[in-house]
């Protein structure tokens, strides 16, 4: 095997190797400068052929999922069929009362659920491989005004935080991520708690709630939402709802599970919102 | 410099099949390793230097797209594509037998690697949970794939080899 002469051992490329590996280590771990650096450089070439591969895999899973229901699809369409004649003339009737709720709207001067964030849309690309972390790759980059630490929304409940940012595209920690953290509390009674990714609950579809007062006033399914404490995160943004709340060992503050508005397993485009947390840094 | 283009080629095709195609695919929610495939696949039929070089663009690759820190996953796959390297010149054998047992063995220790840097000492200790929710399922599914794409990696190389030295006799 050792075809490049005496002098050249794989060996020695071996601990050169391994330099190189523990050097790049401390230096991204010391600086996310220069971890984003790189990264930007690499990604601006890689981008295209990622944004092409991710189309074909999405075809391809919606090609196999489309063979596999087409029976259950013939056979729910005759249900369907009367169904939808039932239904007309159901919608008629709720027509007239949307309208009428409209009006009542206006009069409660009802705000919106949300409080106006600027946001941009951006559509998922990459998923991470590892089986571990829970990060996601998006298409928009600091060329559209993306910048770290901004927060990320879908299907109305919070996605995640931007980790890093290359030209065109951006790296998000789900919520999920074994390393997630949210300052968060309960919007009713604004009572103060921990939220936080573990794999195990997320196995179940859940989400942990934890470091709640023991007193606090926190009950089954009570909405969580971001909150003013949080140094990441913009206040009032929907989490999800909580649920199974235990009293600890240390029988000083109380955990329970949450359920997430959001579905993390099927993200396809996701919301960043372009206004940062002021945190009087 | 044929072989350092089809090196490449193949390493992007696994990152990007892994990281699309086949998460789209997700079986028994997970994920297959690629790059570990033909890492410690090429580490055993090449020897240690052509492993730990795929091991280590590889390892690179993953971490500049997704991990937190550059250079954790690179030094995991250099590592396991030395060792494979160093193993088949003491061991080699045809039979497919002896890929897969390394498959599992390797994928064991990436597993193991990764967990214990990026979770045990972050305080997550329940590993019965991660053996059976990630480990064992990656492990088994991986192997699935090896035993479908090892000969194919190995007649590739095959002809690669029978090219190179071809044109080695032309210059003589």
């Amino acid at each position: 095997m050792n075809r490049r002469g005496s002098f050249f051992q794989p060996k020695h490329l071996f601990i050169a190797l391994l330099v190189i590996c523990i050097v790049l280590i401390v230096f991204s771990a010391l600086s996310s400068k220069v971890n984003n650096a790189v990264r930007s450089g690499f990604n601006t070439v890689l981008m295209p052929m990622q944004k092409g591969l991710n189309r074909i895999g999405s075809a391809v899973s919606d090609e196999l999922s489309e063979l596999a229901s087409l029976r259950e699809v013939q056979q729910e369409n005759e249900a369907l069929k009367e169904e939808l004649a039932f239904l007309r003339q159901e919608n008629a009737k709720y027509q007239l009362q949307t309208a009428e709720l409209e009006k009542y709207r206006e009069l409660l001067e009802m705000k919106d659920q949300y409080p106006d964030y600027p946001t941009i849309g951006a559509h998922v690309i990459g998923e991470n491989p590892s089986n571990w972390d829970k990060t996601i790759l998006i298409d928009r980059g600091s060329n559209d005004g993306i910048k770290e630490n901004m927060n990320v929304l879908a299907q109305g409940g919070l996605v995640g935080v931007v980790k890093s940012v290359t030209a065109n595209s951006a790296t998000v920690r789900l919520i999920i991520d074994q390393d997630c953290q949210v300052g968060a509390m309960a919007l009713l009674t604004e009572e103060a708690c921990m939220v936080r990714g573990d794999l195990e609950l997320f196995s179940q579809g859940l989400l942990m709630v934890e470091k709640m007062d023991k007193d606090a006033r926190i009950y089954e399914d009570y909405k969580i939402v971001t909150s003013n404490r949080s140094s990441l995160y913009l206040p009032g943004i929907l989490i999800g709802y909580v649920r199974n709340i235990n009293v600890d060992a240390n029988s000083l503050t109380k955990s329970g599970e949450l359920v997430p508005v959001v579905d993390f397993t099927h993200l396809d485009s996701v919301l960043v919102i372009t206004q940062l947390k002021e945190t009087g840094n | 410099m044929k072989r350092a283009v089809y090196y490449i080629l193949l390493i992007l095709a696994a990152f990007m099949l892994q990281n699309n195609v086949f998460q789209a695919i997700r079986w028994i929610d997970v994920t297959p390793n690629l790059l570990l495939i033909i890492t410690f696949c090429y580490g055993f039929i090449r020897g240690p230097v052509d492993g730990m070089l795929i091991g280590f663009f590889s390892g690179l690759l993953s971490d500049l797209f997704f991990g937190t820190t550059i250079g954790f996953y690179a030094l995991v796959y250099t590592i396991i594509g030395f060792t494979n390297g160093e193993v088949s010149r003491i061991f080699y054998t045809d039979f497919i037998d002896m890929p897969i047992v390394l498959c599992l063995i390797n994928d064991l220790a990436y597993s193991l690697y990764v967990y214990v840097f990026s979770f045990l000492l972050k305080g997550v200790t329940n590993f019965v949970f991660y053996l059976k929710g990630v480990i064992l399922p990656e492990m088994i599914y991986t192997m699935l794939i090896t035993f479908i794409v090892y000969k194919p990696l190995r007649n590739l190389n095959g002809r690669l080899e029978e090219r190179e030295k071809r044109s080695a006799q032309k210059f003589v």
